[in-house]
């Protein structure tokens, strides 16, 4: 009966709304006043920047589980009796449905904006509201951004859907086909390939109206890496050689500067103490992390780091993640990682190392409290904050040490071990003073093809001053005795790379590496254990009953990603 | 452009009606025959027309058939009337007395008993979109209430509070005793979860949007546009329950048509009530007194880990009188006196109606002050209106009505807020004062700070927090009739709607708890907000009427409606100003400052035709349909009409009545005066499913400072209304000539496409999408019945009993359940249940020993992940999944809202000039979440306790029901279960009304009336809070949750209303 009734209905109805029918579509065609319609933006050049500052606003709504994540799940943090169960399934590895840590969402949230604005901005160039060098400069930032972002849910999750296109239509979101899904493998292999053909590669140029100033923060700082995420994925690709290449072309930001911009030109990423003094203090090593992002010093050493601001959301999450004075204290630092900083020993032989107490974790009422995200917060020498409610921090991401290690590891494995022992000891200049050499200007220099040539030469006469003259190896930069110098033989590779993972530990605690060096290296050797052992360790030394249990779990290969809800 | 636009669709509808009324023109054209004509082969019927109560016969009585014939009754009430045949319908009309209509039904003599004016008859007269009927000739399920008199005797109420229990399937629940706040209104059950579940209103034939744009600053405040209409000011109400389909996508939970009264006759009147009443405080909830409460402080401090030293040094526990802080903390307050008040109301109409043959005018102008039992809490209103009717040439009619009205309303923060000064009196320590008091003794006037244990002084809420609401609303209606001719007809509504709300805010730093915001203590609060509404909206349709020979009828309306609104809000907060002096926004902390809103329009096209057949005035049908279109509306809209690109809604509905009494078989009945059967099917739609859903949108996102643009939503180019589809099945009968009358109506409702959050895969990036993914349906049944249980010439006994009840269950969701917090309640939504169940935990007891606690073998599980066992003390909860742990995994559901009837019962006596009516309100089986109890009961902090905590639980082998204290409450004692659900059944006295009408001299004045009423007289009830019945907002999720608003109070009037 309805069959038959409802076609005489729609005919009456037609009939009756005929005439209308051409005023009608527009009719219905109401401007929501407060939004913009996604017809109406996209227009011009302003567009296109608010395009790539809202993306960039959207990432930092991930910042608190890309530290929980990349930490908590490798050694060198541990949970507080405060974490809940959330965080303590992270530690152990046994996530189950709902844990809010382990959402991908928030990366597909940014993802998906990453789509929209690559779409949108090809359209704009297409119709010449953009010009070539406006679109491929934001394009390609956008484009990296949405690699690394799935980099990361790769690495946590293994098999994910690799989603390139603009979903932004019910029909699209519900159609299994826009969600190809595949294994990191294939998505490690399809990131090189995209990063590759990246139409420009550099940071943005200075006068690119989106490096700026916004509420006194350097925008440039901001913006993700293209060379340090693509030496990455070759890294994990093990195409050592182009990792290698990729980060020694970081390392050279600076040098088409040339010499004149003196402090630039030697110091950008260099790894240094910022003059030709050998060492910093343990006072100077913290202002890495707490001195004004405006500081040419700060510039030097990061490559990229974003701002928690108290005027301005989201909130700083990693108030709540590790201060105990203002925040809730869910995480610490793990017995092992602190046991780590105390073998080391200072170059005097005291068995010290001051990049741990005080610097990185600082016990703060009887409680030992990850510092490092904090001191734009807490005040450094009581670790309690001034104004509860100030919370104000960075996110930290990458820097001149990350670079240098990563290509360290790349060179180790590409056959020199020796540059790897240099970048790691004392630096070039310490490890080439070839004092059986009588021509001075043929020391300290590799003497190597790119992306080996490293010339630290500072002669007076004649007044030679090599780039990388004012280069520290890791470890002299923060006064620690050298590695055993027979580490530097090619033979020694596998030992050389174990030491490299262990000066992660030590430089780049908390800075987010961590779980993805474990597994980059335990990825590459076919050895689950060198993951399994090292968390293994941390919830032994912790006390935690589910250690044994963890170890098993992480044997096999499977078990190292987050289930993908 | 726009005006462009509207002014080419009225042109090209105005042409579709001139085409369709030529066509019908040349319709009738082509029946000859069909004017009225000399009867030929006509049907003599004789008869008496007496007084039902007196038996004495009537003269002067208008017998008529509608027309063709008409007599009037001679002395001894006699008449005699030729009827084209022997099914046609005699009307009986005379002014006192009530409207009548027999059926000749093939009888000679008719004999007919007319009750007084105002007698509850199923005669009477209910006014429908293009027409009145009388009810005994309606197919669909109508109610009509006649406010006349009740209205004057219910001076303070709003409408939509005034129509409680009047109609059988109506569940009105007034959303709090605030004066003006109205109700919540749910016709027949629930039909839609995310969508709106109010009826929609329409008054003087323009659709009046009774929602709430924007939410309210003022926590636990609603406005309702329904109270700028004064309820003297209405004529007459329908309430439409079924799928009647007029009104289309907007109609699906039901249609309440409101008329405003228009002057009745040509002289002038005047018309003038004043009234004054007084409003009792709330029976206090009983919480621990001075002594008591100290010991349960002690207990509850010794449990957080201070020692018996510790708490005796704390100033609070001082008794030493020579201690400066002895008197401080050495008084007996009862704060729940503090906060509420005794108040008055007052209330003056005044009524001006009169004319001549050409225009006839009502004026009337009103105004009230209504107090709050919240102390310094009223509403103040002055409202106008002024209808008008125009006899502009003797086919063109034009009607006006114009009304004003503003309001000013002095409110208390209300709901579960640190800020609410009712629930902040009841936590608050007994031993304090709300002054400050010196080392001596002596009492200050100033107001004391913030307590030791961080808990407001409500006092300083009261007294120094303000939060005003002003509101306007400008509603002007005009309509153009004209007739070509006794068939033909066409008429225009047009209605323009000006709403503008105003909100202020300010929370002083003196005495008030601080809030931390993320980045700042917020020590004082302002806030100011503006919400506006705008419409304009245009009926236009076209009428057909003809009366065929062979006693048929036929009707045919054909139009279109439409409608534009717009909304808007905008909104600050701010902070800290520097002293409690300055209250207004522009004070606050700069970069506190926050600045919010929200903006909406739409656009409502609805095309719709109807028809009504009735053969012998025995068999009637009705075919109703509906073709809307909206903004709102997606354009990919699956299955559905389109034209020119948009799509549109088509919503059919058909009724059927058959008039039993009238079939010969009946005819000599001495018993049955009417019985009809009835049934109506209909699609109704509603389209409340969010202004820009259906389109892909950008909203602002910074990054620091800079703003950026991100991606709102995932667009929904398929969004559609909410279809309702309905089935009713009516029976209405009057017996004993109309002793006895009663409808009986079962229905099914069937609620697809229902607007739903649809989860989403992670990959997309977005949680959910607004989709057409839910379903469910409810089946229901109401019956009024009404009885003359004495009917003499001094003594009239009028009883009546409305009830109804339905079951509600949901059919499809886009996921296997849904869960939904509100006021500390969680609720489950799940497929095959009734919507909105509360679930939570099941407990039985407390463990009495450690003994008891530890055969129990219960832990939680605490932060750090390890075991905690539950202790002598402790809450036994349910382990449902019998895994040792409670934990969210052992919740069930533990009460349902809804309740299994509700209803009414009235009564109205009089006796000579006096006459006293009743009504009684009823709700049975309804589970009520006392949320402030959980707090009263929660024995975790410093704040003060429910009276029952002295059997709180303290020494091992304790039979009790009440749980330890403990501070913190780390076993989750308090956590959401059935502990603190009660059944919230009750019957309540809702008006007792006793109207005398003074003899006067009618030269001197018509008539003088005195009303003596009260409301909420008494309530039976066991629910533990101060009332069963509130309703925070309009959603079927938030019912049944006690959220701490004021309760309803009870209230004493007297007033005096005269006519010159």
């Amino acid at each position: 009966m309805k069959i038959k009734i409802y076609p005489i209905l729609k005919v009456t109805a037609a009939v009756v709304l005929l005439s209308c029918a051409s005023s009608c579509k527009k009719m219905y065609d109401v401007q929501p006043e407060n939004v913009v319609e996604a017809k109406n933006t996209y227009q011009n050049i302003y567009d296109a920047d608010a395009a790539v500052t809202g993306v960039y606003g959207k990432l930092l709504n991930i910042a608190g589980q890309y530290e929980v994540m990349n930490e908590l799940r490798a050694d060198l943090m541990d949970v507080t009796p405060n974490a809940g169960a959330d965080l303590q399934q992270i530690n152990t590895h046994a996530v189950q449905a709902g844990n809010a840590y382990a959402d991908p969402t928030p990366f597909y949230a940014v993802i998906l904006n990453c789509n929209d604005v690559m779409k949108n901005l090809k359209v704009m160039f297409d119709t010449q509201k953009l010009t070539a060098a406006d679109y491929n400069q934001r394009w390609s930032d956008v484009a990296a951004l949405r690699s690394w972002l799935y980099f990361q849910l790769g690495i946590h999750y293994g098999t994910i859907p690799y989603v390139t296109e603009s979903v932004s239509n019910i029909n699209d979101v519900k159609d299994p086909a826009k969600y190809p899904r595949i294994t990191l493998d294939q998505l490690v292999k399809t990131l090189i390939t995209f990063m590759e053909a990246l139409p420009y590669k550099d940071p943005y140029p200075a006068a690119n109206s989106l490096v700026t100033q916004i509420d006194g923060y350097p925008s440039k700082m901001f913006y993700v890496n293209k060379n340090c995420l693509l030496g990455d994925l070759y890294l994990w690709n093990n195409d050592y050689h182009k990792a290698a290449m990729t980060y020694k072309t970081v390392m050279e930001t600076s040098t088409p500067n040339g010499p004149s911009d003196s402090y630039n030109y030697y110091n950008t990423y260099t790894l240094n103490s910022g003059s030709d003094n050998d060492a910093v203090s343990a006072g100077a090593w913290q202002t890495f992390f707490s001195r004004s992002m405006q500081d040419r010093e700060y510039q030097t050493e990061w490559i990229w780091s974003m701002v928690f601001d108290k005027a301005f959301a989201p909130e700083n999450p990693f108030i709540n993640l590790f201060a105990n004075s203002g925040g809730k204290y869910l995480v610490k630092p793990s017995q092992n990682a602190i046991d780590n900083w105390n073998a080391q020993r200072q170059s005097d032989g005291t068995p010290f190392d001051f990049r741990g107490p005080n610097n990185t974790y600082k016990i703060v009422n009887g409680q030992p409290v990850i510092m490092k995200f904090l001191y734009n917060y807490v005040s450094a020498s009581t670790g309690l904050p001034a104004d509860l409610l100030a919370k104000n921090g960075r996110w930290y991401i990458y820097r001149t040490a990350t670079l240098h290690l990563r290509y360290a590891e790349a060179a180790n494995r590409d056959g020199q071990t020796k540059i790897a022992w240099a970048l790691v000891n004392a630096g070039i200049k310490g490890a080439y003073d070839d004092t059986s050499n009588p021509d001075p200007t043929q020391r300290r220099i590799t003497n190597l093809p790119f992306p080996y040539d490293f010339d630290a030469r500072k002669l007076d006469a004649p007044t030679i001053r090599g780039k990388f003259h004012r280069n520290l190896g890791i470890r002299a930069r923060v006064n620690t005795t050298s590695l055993d110098v027979t580490l530097q033989q090619t033979a020694n590779m596998l030992p050389m790379e174990d030491k490299i993972i262990d000066e992660g530990a030590l430089e780049l605690a908390y800075e987010g590496n961590r779980w993805q060096d474990l597994m980059r290296i335990a990825n590459r050797r076919g050895d689950p254990a060198f993951l399994a052992d090292k968390v293994y360790n941390k919830l032994l030394k912790d006390g935690n009953p589910a250690a044994a249990t963890v170890r098993a779990k992480l044997m096999d290969k499977a078990n190292w990603f987050l289930p993908f809800k | 452009m726009c005006v462009f636009t509207r002014i080419k669709i009225f042109a090209t509808c105005g042409a579709i009606c001139l085409l369709t009324a030529a066509f019908a023109q040349e319709k009738t054209a082509a029946s000859p025959g069909s004017e009225v004509k000399k009867i030929v082969n006509g049907y003599t019927v004789t008869g008496l027309v007496t007084d039902a109560a007196t038996h004495k016969p009537l003269s002067g009585v208008n017998v008529a058939v509608q027309d063709v014939a008409a007599v009037i009754t001679d002395d001894k009430g006699a008449f005699k009337i030729t009827v084209p045949s022997k099914t046609s319908v005699l009307q009986v009309s005379i002014q006192g007395y009530q409207y009548k209509e027999v059926a000749v039904n093939s009888r000679g003599t008719i004999n007919v008993a007319l009750y007084e004016d105002g007698f509850n008859s199923v005669y009477d007269q209910v006014t429908l979109p293009f027409s009145k009927q009388t009810k005994a000739q309606l197919n669909y399920a109508v109610s009509g209430i006649n406010n006349t008199e009740s209205s004057w005797s219910h001076s303070h109420e709003t409408i939509d509070n005034s129509m409680q229990g009047q109609v059988s399937g109506l569940n009105v629940i007034r959303r709090s005793g605030t004066p003006g706040v109205g109700a919540n209104l749910f016709l027949h059950g629930f039909n839609s979860i995310n969508a709106t579940n109010q009826p929609l209103y329409v008054i003087d034939g323009v659709i009046y949007d009774a929602a709430s744009y924007g939410n309210s600053i003022i926590d636990g405040h609603v406005n309702n546009p329904l109270a700028a209409i004064d309820i003297k000011d209405i004529d007459n109400i329908t309430v439409i329950k079924d799928g009647a389909s007029f009104y289309g996508s907007r109609g699906a939970n039901g249609v309440i048509l409101i008329t405003t009264a228009h002057a009745r006759e040509l002289t002038t009147r005047i018309d003038f009530a004043a009234y004054g009443g007084y409003n009792f405080t709330p029976k206090n909830i009983p919480v621990l007194n001075g002594s008591d409460y100290r010991l349960y402080l002690s207990d509850v401090l010794r449990s957080s880990g201070l020692t018996d030293a510790q708490i005796q040094a704390k100033p609070y526990m001082n008794d030493d009188p020579s201690n400066p802080t002895y008197y401080q903390y050495h008084n007996s307050t009862d704060w729940q006196k503090k906060t509420f008040n005794q108040s008055f109301n007052q209330n003056y109409y005044l009524k001006i109606t009169g004319g001549d043959n050409i225009a006839k005018y009502a004026l009337s102008v009103g105004y009230l002050k209504n107090g709050g039992v919240i102390d310094s809490t009223n509403l103040q209103r002055y409202s106008t209106r002024f209808n008008a009717d125009l006899n502009l040439t003797p086919k063109l009619t034009a009607n006006t009505n114009l009304s004003f009205a503003s309001s000013e309303q002095s409110l208390k923060d209300q709901s579960l807020s640190a800020t609410n000064p009712m629930l902040v009196s009841l936590i608050k320590a007994p031993f304090l004062s709300d002054r400050q008091v010196s080392a001596t003794g002596v009492q200050s006037p100033n107001l004391a700070d913030v307590d030791a244990f961080n808990v407001s002084n409500p006092a300083a809420l009261i007294k120094n927090g303000q939060q005003v609401s002003k509101y306007y609303r400008f509603t002007g209606t005009i309509k153009f009739g004209y007739q070509f001719n006794k068939h033909h007809s066409l008429t225009s509504v047009t209605g323009l709607t000006y709403d503008k709300v105003r909100e202020n805010v300010f929370i002083p730093r003196l005495g008030v708890a601080p809030d931390t915001l993320s980045n700042a203590v917020a020590y004082s609060h302002l806030g100011a907000s503006i919400q506006r509404y705008n419409s304009f909206y245009n009926d236009t349709w076209y009428s057909f009427k003809q009366t065929f020979s062979g006693e048929q009828d036929l009707q045919l309306n054909a139009g279109f409606r439409y409608h534009n609104s717009q909304s808007e809000q905008d909104y600050a907060q701010g902070y800290n100003s520097s002293t409690d002096d300055f209250v207004s926004i522009g004070n606050g902390v700069t970069n506190l400052r926050q600045l919010s809103g929200g903006y909406g329009k739409w656009i409502w096209l609805n095309t719709y035709a109807s028809a009504n057949y009735s053969l012998k005035h025995k068999y009637f049908l009705s075919a109703n349909l509906s073709v809307d279109g909206s903004s709102r509306f997606g354009s990919e809209i699956p299955n559905a009409l389109t034209i020119g690109g948009s799509k549109y809604a088509v919503l059919p509905s058909v009724a059927a009545g058959w008039l039993i009494s009238s079939e010969e078989f009946l005819s000599h009945s001495t018993i049955i005066d009417l019985l009809k059967l009835r049934a109506s099917y209909g699609l109704t739609g509603n389209d409340d499913i969010g202004n820009f859903n259906t389109k892909s949108y950008y909203t602002s996102q910074n990054l620091l400072g800079a703003q950026g643009l991100v991606l709102n939503n995932i667009a929904n180019p398929q969004l559609q209304w909410e279809l309702s589809k309905k089935i009713n099945l009516g029976l209405d009968a009057a017996l004993f000539n109309e002793r006895l009358t009663f409808s009986l109506d079962v229905y099914h409702n069937a609620t697809s496409k229902m607007v739903m959050f649809e989860p989403l895969l992670s990959g997309s990036g977005m949680t959910s999408v607004i989709s057409n993914s839910g379903a469910m349906h409810t089946n229901g049944a109401d019956l009024s019945l009404n009885a003359r249980l004495i009917n003499n010439s001094t003594i009239k006994f009028d009883a009546g009993i409305n009830i109804s009840t339905y079951r509600n269950r949901v059919n499809a969701l886009p996921a296997d359940n849904m869960l939904t917090n509100y006021g500390g309640a969680t609720l489950i939504t799940q497929v095959g249940q009734p919507l909105a169940m509360f679930y939570g935990f099941q407990s039985n007891g407390v463990y009495s020993s450690t003994a008891d606690a530890s055969a129990a073998h219960l832990s939680v599980r605490s932060t750090d992940g390890s075991l905690v066992p539950f202790k002598a003390g402790d809450v036994r909860f349910t382990d449902v999944n019998k895994d040792g742990v409670i934990d969210n995994s052992d919740r069930m559901i533990i009460g349902n809202p809804n309740p299994d009837f509700v209803g009414s019962i009235n009564g109205r006596f009089s006796w000579k000039n006096i006459s006293l009516s009743a009504l009684f309100t009823f709700s049975s089986g309804n589970d009520i979440y006392n949320a402030p109890r959980a707090i009263l009961q929660s024995l975790s902090s410093p704040a003060n306790q429910f009276g029952n905590i002295v059997n709180r639980w303290r020494f091992e082998g304790q039979v009790t029901d009440v749980p330890r204290a403990t501070y913190g409450d780390p076993m989750g004692n308090t956590r959401f279960s059935n502990r603190f659900i009660e059944d919230g059944s009750y019957i309540r006295l809702r008006t007792l009304a006793i109207n005398y009408n003074l003899p006067v001299k009618p030269k001197f004045m018509k008539y003088a009336i005195v009303y003596i009423t009260a409301d909420n007289l008494f309530t039976a009830t066991r629910y533990q809070g101060y009332d069963p019945e509130f309703s925070a907002t309009g959603s079927p999720l938030t019912q049944g949750i006690d959220t701490a608003l004021e309760p309803q109070f009870r209230t004493v009037q007297l007033g005096l209303r005269i006519g010159l």
